[in-house]
């Protein structure tokens, strides 16, 4: 089961959280939903990656 | 005559139109009053005069933003969305307004904020996922959402 947070503030910053796949495959998961929702400003967004533990992955995004 | 404004809804894309036009609905409009077209269609003024320079691909018609409003326009600039507002409604007083408020910075980032939920639940659910719970931070003052999406 894989499992993904979103969450989206008014200020258009958005988290995603992704429990359930391990490392490079939780991170596209999580790539893949930002690539979408910021479009063509991806190059300008402010993006972390950081593992939290090994199945998790988050990603912070700033659009 | 006020003039008109054009600000970046940064991060609203186009391809992703329906999202941008669900996102106008959930703020008050009325899916009706909401024109949308391939080509850009000229902006007017609230005395009927076009508003040179002004042309948009979705549109919402100035009896339908607000009393003596100006139309509101979202121009596709291939990237993104380009919001043509005038300066009148930016500051217009809410009980005049068809929505219940300004379309000022706080109107675009909350159209922002509900396009991307509008977006995360099509693309999640293109995905396969399924929504198992939606929360409202209430915390804040500005909208805000968690959702939790699951795949078996």
């Amino acid at each position: 089961m894989t499992e993904v947070i979103i969450e989206i503030d008014g200020d258009g910053e958005i988290r995603v959280e992704v429990k359930g796949v391990k490392g490079p495959a939780c991170t596209k998961v999580g790539t893949e939903f930002l690539n979408e929702i910021s479009g063509p400003t991806k190059e300008e967004r402010h993006v972390e990656y950081y593992q939290v533990p090994v199945t998790t992955t988050r990603i912070r995004s700033t659009t | 005559m006020s003039v008109n404004r054009k600000k970046v809804v940064r991060g609203c894309s186009p391809k992703h139109r329906d999202c941008l036009i669900r996102a106008l609905i959930i703020l008050g409009f009325k899916p009706e009053h909401i024109e949308v077209s391939e080509t850009p269609r000229q902006l007017y003024g609230y005395d009927g005069k076009a508003r040179k320079g002004h042309r948009a691909h979705v549109v919402i018609r100035q009896h339908y933003v607000g009393h003596a409003s100006n139309d509101l326009g979202f121009e596709d600039t291939g990237d993104e969305y380009t919001m043509h507002v005038s300066d009148f409604d930016a500051r217009i007083d809410p009980s005049n307004s068809a929505i219940g408020r300004s379309y000022d910075d706080a109107f675009r980032s909350a159209l922002l904020h509900h396009y991307a939920v509008a977006l995360a639940e099509k693309t999640m659910k293109a995905s396969g996922y399924k929504l198992r719970e939606a929360t409202a931070l209430s915390e804040k003052a500005k909208p805000a959402v968690r959702m939790v999406w699951v795949k078996a």
